[in-house]
Parts: structure tokens; C-alpha cells; sequence
């Protein structure tokens, strides 16, 4: 019946003597206590709740393991390795250019030939560029580089148009350029003096604005296009110039925006910063064309009436009756870069349905897929892609906004396309006489 | 007894308190004394007071917090939210029925026993359960688009629970059975860890391990597992983000799908396997788990790969998929099976029969 417990002493459990404690120092010592418990508790409570040196990157989890995976870095889009150069204005030695006409596309790249199992009738063709062959140590591959550069110009020339794809920009942190222009040159369209003036007028753009340049050969660009045919097709050499970009987007990692610019066009008053004449979300805010047709000027499609210019990842222009892509402009940021790439899918080059090549796949893509419409603007095209009034532009059914897109004077850019080579060449000197004559 | 009723001796008593006369004692001849508590409750209701007063500013600063954390969304400070729900688990009911064939009352139960188990799942974790109905309907203009219903019902969720970050997607034809294990503590916090993002081990479509442009430095967006024949998105977790939207948007596109519709087989499964395949923004964010991990096959799956033990279903493992059970397997023997054994798994031990 009397169980342990049951009987307590007087003045409490322990054990040791029955007098009670002295009163004062008891208490003393118990807020003491107290108050470093409540310390300890609010310390914990800090440092796991409310992480204070979470912005230091230094996190307290009893979950963290060390052994993160490491996964390889990304490259470029034919090699491994990659070049770092100090320069902003990354363009091929266009001096090459001749040389490269006479070693044709063929030359430049590698092709492997096979013929698949289901179909044992068919040849088929994979492209590859040269720097499958490069050797796995970069180091041993540019001394034997450097070697053979010195022996043959020919083989100079197509070391440097296979490296070219490796190049990336150094940046350094002040001055990284905000607006990278992008432009593909082709050297069987243009002769070399002309591919000069092209790029040249890029470099005088870009150096007034402290921007950066990066200028490819639309050879190059074989290996994607899988295809030695396309190149001699209009249409489909235009998807060129979406690789071009996302090559660009790899080689100036943190600049925010890209503005492909074709070789049929030129930047005629270097006076307008395209930053603060487009880019700015103020300014683009009030430029976006709302409610427009995706396919002018009747379209059913049309794009958003309430996008705001903050979420514009993508900026296309016009012809009276359809997307242009003769230039346009892409944010770079995971959604731009994902954009630039879902719109040049694989199945998309190879689609016979597209006539105009990648035009004809954003018109589709933006008809079908609202998240790529929603991130979408389309601006007047006189704000950095008027037309050249020669250019065969099919008119709209409807007669309107024709004179809103051609070129007029003292616009800031004119371009121009499906002339031959040699008239393409005295369009070209036409607006390059202009620009001499307004500098002079 | 007797004894003890009769004789009036207080200590003699069984069940005497010694404090009890005492106190009464006491309470006798109290006085009123200010600054001394009386009674236990009121000396313990007096030193919170005292408490209270005593750290006045303190108690102050941490009611504004949690009123903060709770009932605002401030940044800079956590908010624990319990009212909705971090994850949710979709679940595929009804497949391949409606205009196809009736249902029988094995493939009743089945469903039964599959909506019960994700159910009891989902309540014991707290995480959100929507049921989505599967039957094959012609919804769309377009026939391509039939069975497609996977993107759909993926956005639709997203929209009916606004909050959730993940959304877990499972057949009907799988059993979890382990449902103790949160899916946060089995690979949900660690998920750099319990993941793989290159094809370079395991690989069994053979796809391109190297692609130009891919970081993967990104954040995990999409969880997947491979089985013997690629891709299975039998289970699979999907987050809310601008790039799920842009995937969930951009999987299904009718240029894309007029071209391949012959080869694409599994639809979704396929296109998802042929974008990986190319671009590098869907690869970036997307990561594997093994196989066993969220979706373990049984014997009959994968039948030639039998001797593979990386795919099949051991003891203790989260989840089983009866994947392709409706193909000439008993969809409704095998749930049977998984369910007693998860029950024999989790039998209590103090209930030996």
C-alpha cells in the first residue's frame, strides 16, 4: 500500500539533508540558469529558422552530404574545349574569305557516310565538324595547330574557321557588354571587301555603345544543319542564324540581350543606343504592338493586349505579310535561351511545311503554344529592321502598313534579301556610300 | 476490513494522504499574505504573469514574428504554412476505359484498392491527392491529340492547387508500399544526391550522352526513372516553374508530332525521350532517380531483362508499378499481392495473429 513515492519528504526529493536552501542564493543561481537556457533556445531558434548567414551561402542542415555529383561543364556546339579571349568584338579573320571558297563547304567540315538498316538502299550523310578530330589534350592540339598554321594558308584557314566555334568571351566585370549584335556572313554571297564593310559596321556600332559583336560564318554552322543542300537554299540557310545566337548566348554568358542582325542589313546611324530605343521595359512597354496579328493582316492569332514588357523574352518584327527573322532580338536569360532552342528544333529544320525556314517556325510555334506567345513582342519594324523599297515583299491583301516597314531616311537600320549576289553587293554600297557620306 | 472500517485511527486508513491533514491544517490558519502565491494554480498562473512582464519586449518582438510568418507573406521571414498542401499526388483512374470496354469487378477493386492506398498516403504526409479521370474520350479536334491527356491533366492540377510545389504523377496499376516514408526524407531534400542527370551509366535507349550547351547547375524540375526500355513515366514529380509550364506547353507539337506520329508509340514518352535527346534546355533540368527508388517493377515487367535485379520490386522498397499488367497479366492478382504484403510488411508486432 505504500508504494515508492507515495511518501514524500517534506522539503522536496532530493536527497542530502532536509533544511531547506538558503532562499537568496538559491534564486540567484536558478535566473542565471534560466536566462542562459533562453539564450541557448533563441541562438538555435535563430541560426535554423531564420538562417541569418543563409546569404553568405553557409547553410546549418543536419541533412548536407559532402558527395555532390559532378556533371561536365557546358560547350560549345562542336567541341569540348573552349578559347577566352579578351576582346568583345569575336568575328572570324574574314581575310579567309577567299581562301575559303576555294576549299568549298565540303572541305570545312567531315562527313560520315552510312546507310541505316531499315533503309539499305539509301546512302545517308552525318556532318561533322573538323574538331572531331582534334586531339584530346588541348594543349598538344595547338602546338600541332601552330605547326601546320605556319606551313600552308590553307590549312591556317581551316584551322581557324573549325576554332572559331570555341571562342568565348573573358569578361571582365566593369564593362561587359549589355547588348550583344549577332550577324552570320556567308563568302559565297558576299566578296570579302563587302563582308569587311559588313562587320566593320557592326564594330563601329558596337564601339560607340560599348556593346559586343559576335560573327560567324554560316558555314559553320553545317554540322547542325546536317544538310550540305540547305546551304544552297535560301530558306533554309536562315536557320543559321538561330544557331548563331545560341552560340553567342554561350560565348558572352551574362550579357542580357542579343540582337541578331543579318549580313543583308546595315546600322546606318550609329547615334541610336538600341538599349534606349527598344530595350528599356518603359520603352518597350509602349512600342510592343498588341492585339497583332501573328500572320498580317488578318491573322487569327494575335498577340497579347495586356503583356507586360518585363516578361518579353523575344522581339520580332514584321514584313506586311509575315514574321521576319532578318533581325530580332532574344533576352538572355533560361527562358530566352530555352525559347531560341525550342524554336530550332531538329524536326522543325527538316520540315518540309515551313517555306520560310525558321520564319515559318516561330508563326507556327507562337499559333500553337501560349507560353511562347505570352513571352513574345512584336514591334514595328522600322525600329531596327526597315525594309529596303526593292525588296520582294508580297503586299498584304489589304493594302495597309506597307509604307510603315520600308526604309526611310534617317531610319537606324535598312536590310534587304532575296537579291542575287551581285545585286545584294550594290544595295549593300548604296546604304554604305549614305553612312560615309553622313560621317563626312 | 472490518478492521479498518471500524477503528477511526486516521493513519490506519488504506489510502491515506500525509499532506492532506496538513494542508487542511495549513489552510486553517492562513493569513493573507501580499506577493505569495496561495494555491499551486494561481502561483503558477502568478510566475507567467511575472514572466510575461519580465520579458515584455521579447514576448513582443515573437508574437509580431509568428503573427508575420503566419498570417502575412513578408519576406525575409519563414512562413509555415500548413493549410496547402507542398506536394500533390495525381492519380491516373480510369485507363484506357470509357468507349473501349466496360469495366469488370476485378478492375473495380483494383482501382478501389489503388485510390485507398495513395489516399491513406497523401493523409498520412499531409500532401494533396486529386484523382484524375483517364477514359479515352474524343475531346480534341485533332486525333493525334487523343491520349495526350497526361499534359492536360498536369496543367490543370497546377491550377487547382496554387501552391504546391511539386506534383507527383502515378499510374493507377501502383501500390505505395512503404507509406511511412515521406517523400521529402527519401530523396525530396537531397535530391543533388539521390539523383543522376547524365545517361553515361545507364542508358538503355542509347540516346546522346553529350549534348552542346547543357548546364547542369540548373535546379531539378522534372524527376523521371528509366526502365529496360527507356523512359517510363509511370511515376514521375514534376515542380512548378516557368520551365515546367514551358515544357508542359512546347511537349505536344503538331509539326513535331505529323512528322514522328509513326515512331512515337508511347506519345509522351517518346517526344519527352526525343526532346531530351536534342535540347539542351529540357536536359538541363531534368534528373533521374533509379528505377526502384519511386517506381519498382514486378516479376512480369521487363521480361527480358528478368535477370536484371536493378529493375524489380525487393522487400522494402517505396513503390511498386504493375506496368503493363493490363497486357496479359492479372492487373488484379498482382495489387492483391503487393497489398498483403505491404500489410505483412507493416504488421504491428504486438499483433501476432
Amino acid at each position: 500500500m505504500f508504494g515508492p513515492g507515495s511518501l514524500k519528504p517534506k522539503y522536496g526529493s532530493k536527497k542530502g539533508g532536509v533544511l531547506p536552501y538558503f532562499s537568496g542564493h538559491a534564486r540567484l543561481h536558478f535566473h542565471s540558469r534560466k536566462n542562459l537556457a533562453i539564450l541557448i533556445t533563441a541562438a538555435i531558434v535563430l541560426v535554423y529558422f531564420f538562417n541569418p548567414l543563409g546569404a553568405l551561402g553557409i547553410t546549418f542542415s543536419i541533412f548536407s552530404r559532402r558527395n555532390v555529383p559532378v556533371y561536365p561543364r557546358g560547350h560549345p556546339l562542336t567541341s569540348t574545349e573552349i578559347i577566352e579571349v579578351d576582346t568583345k568584338y569575336i568575328y572570324p579573320p574574314i581575310e579567309h574569305a577567299q581562301l575559303l571558297r576555294e576549299l568549298t563547304m565540303k572541305e570545312l567540315v567531315k562527313e560520315h557516310k552510312y546507310r541505316d538498316a531499315d533503309f539499305p538502299d539509301i546512302e545517308r550523310y552525318e556532318i561533322y565538324s573538323l574538331n572531331k578530330d582534334d586531339d584530346p589534350d588541348p594543349i598538344k592540339q595547338r602546338l600541332k595547330e601552330d605547326e601546320e598554321n605556319q606551313l600552308l594558308e590553307l590549312v591556317k584557314a581551316k584551322n581557324y574557321f573549325k576554332n572559331q566555334d570555341k571562342i568565348v568571351y573573358k569578361g571582365k566585370g566593369g564593362s561587359y557588354p549589355e547588348v550583344v549584335i549577332v550577324t552570320t556572313i556567308n563568302f559565297d554571297k558576299y566578296s570579302m571587301e563587302a563582308l569587311a564593310r559588313i562587320v566593320q559596321n557592326r564594330v563601329d556600332y558596337a564601339h560607340a555603345h560599348g556593346y559586343g559583336i559576335y560573327v560567324r560564318w554560316s558555314q559553320e554552322f553545317l554540322p547542325a544543319l546536317n544538310s550540305f543542300s540547305y546551304m544552297q537554299i535560301e530558306e533554309k540557310e536562315k536557320w543559321t542564324r538561330l544557331f548563331a545566337t545560341r552560340a553567342a548566348m554561350f560565348a558572352f554568358p551574362k550579357a542580357k540581350w542579343f540582337w541578331y542582325l543579318d549580313e543583308d542589313a546595315l546600322i546606318l546611324d550609329s547615334s541610336v543606343d538600341i538599349l534606349n530605343s527598344v530595350l528599356q521595359p518603359s520603352t518597350l512597354n509602349s512600342l510592343l504592338l498588341r492585339e497583332q496579328p501573328i500572320i498580317p493582316p488578318s491573322g487569327i492569332i494575335k498577340t497579347y493586349k495586356n503583356t507586360k514588357a518585363d516578361a518579353i523574352k523575344l522581339i520580332l518584327v514584321q514584313s506586311p505579310s509575315k514574321v521576319e527573322t532578318t533581325a530580332f532580338m532574344v533576352k538572355n536569360d533560361d527562358v530566352g535561351k530555352s525559347l531560341l532552342q525550342g524554336w530550332c528544333d531538329k524536326l522543325f529544320v527538316s520540315y518540309s511545311n515551313f517555306p520560310f525556314g525558321p520564319d515559318s517556325a516561330i508563326t507556327h510555334i507562337l499559333q500553337w503554344h501560349p507560353f511562347f506567345l505570352s513571352k513574345t513582342g512584336i514591334v514595328p519594324t522600322n525600329l531596327f529592321a526597315s525594309i529596303h523599297p526593292e525588296t520582294e515583299v508580297p503586299p498584304p491583301t489589304d493594302g495597309s502598313r506597307t509604307d510603315f516597314t520600308l526604309y526611310h531616311e534617317g531610319d537606324f537600320v535598312a536590310s534587304w534579301w532575296g537579291c542575287k549576289k551581285v545585286e545584294c553587293e550594290k544595295i549593300m554600297n548604296k546604304y554604305y556610300a549614305k553612312i560615309a557620306s553622313s560621317k563626312a | 476490513m472490518s478492521l479498518e472500517e471500524g477503528i477511526s485511527l486516521p493513519y490506519t486508513k488504506g489510502k491515506i494522504d500525509v499532506e492532506k491533514p496538513l494542508d487542511s491544517e495549513s489552510d486553517y490558519s492562513r493569513t493573507f499574505k501580499p506577493g505569495r502565491p496561495s494555491t499551486p494554480s494561481q502561483s503558477a498562473a502568478r510566475s507567467a504573469t511575472g514572466l510575461l512582464m519580465h520579458y515584455k519586449k521579447g514576448i513582443l518582438i515573437l508574437a509580431t514574428l509568428l503573427f508575420l510568418s503566419f498570417f502575412t507573406s513578408v519576406p525575409l521571414i519563414p512562413h509555415f504554412k500548413t493549410s496547402s498542401p507542398k506536394v500533390v499526388l495525381i492519380l491516373a483512374a480510369n485507363e484506357g476505359g470509357g468507349v473501349l470496354k466496360w469495366k469488370g469487378p476485378q478492375e473495380w477493386s483494383v482501382e478501389r484498392s489503388s485510390i485507398a492506398n495513395k489516399q491513406q498516403y497523401a493523409k498520412t504526409h499531409g500532401y494533396g491527392l486529386t484523382i484524375k479521370d483517364m477514359t479515352i474520350k474524343k475531346r480534341y479536334s485533332h486525333e493525334w491529340r487523343e491520349s495526350w491527356e497526361k499534359v492536360d491533366i498536369l496543367k490543370e492540377t497546377m491550377r487547382q492547387f496554387p501552391d504546391a510545389e511539386w506534383f507527383w504523377w502515378l499510374d493507377l496499376h501502383t501500390y505505395i508500399m512503404e507509406p511511412q516514408i515521406s517523400l521529402e526524407e527519401h530523396f525530396l531534400n537531397d535530391l543533388q544526391n539521390q539523383t543522376y542527370r547524365t545517361l553515361e551509366n545507364f542508358n538503355p535507349l542509347g540516346l546522346p550522352v553529350d549534348l552542346p550547351y547543357v548546364d547542369y547547375n540548373k535546379p531539378i524540375d522534372l524527376i523521371i526513372t528509366q526502365d529496360c526500355g527507356g523512359f517510363n513515366l509511370g511515376s514521375f514529380l514534376i515542380r512548378r516553374s516557368d520551365w515546367s509550364e514551358m515544357l508542359l506547353d512546347y511537349w505536344w507539337d503538331p509539326a513535331m508530332y505529323e512528322q514522328m506520329h509513326m515512331q512515337w508509340e508511347h506519345k509522351e514518352q517518346d517526344a519527352l525521350e526525343s526532346l531530351y535527346s536534342t535540347q539542351a534546355w529540357i536536359r538541363e533540368r531534368t534528373a533521374f532517380l533509379p528505377l526502384r527508388k519511386i517506381n519498382a517493377f514486378p516479376p512480369g515487367a521487363c521480361s527480358d531483362k528478368a535477370k536484371d535485379p536493378q529493375y524489380f520490386f525487393q522487400i522494402h522498397d517505396f513503390v511498386i508499378n504493375m506496368a503493363g499488367c493490363e497486357y496479359g497479366r492479372d492487373c488484379w492478382g498482382e495489387m492483391e499481392h503487393y497489398k498483403a504484403l505491404s500489410k505483412k510488411l507493416h504488421l504491428n508486432w504486438w499483433k501476432f495473429w
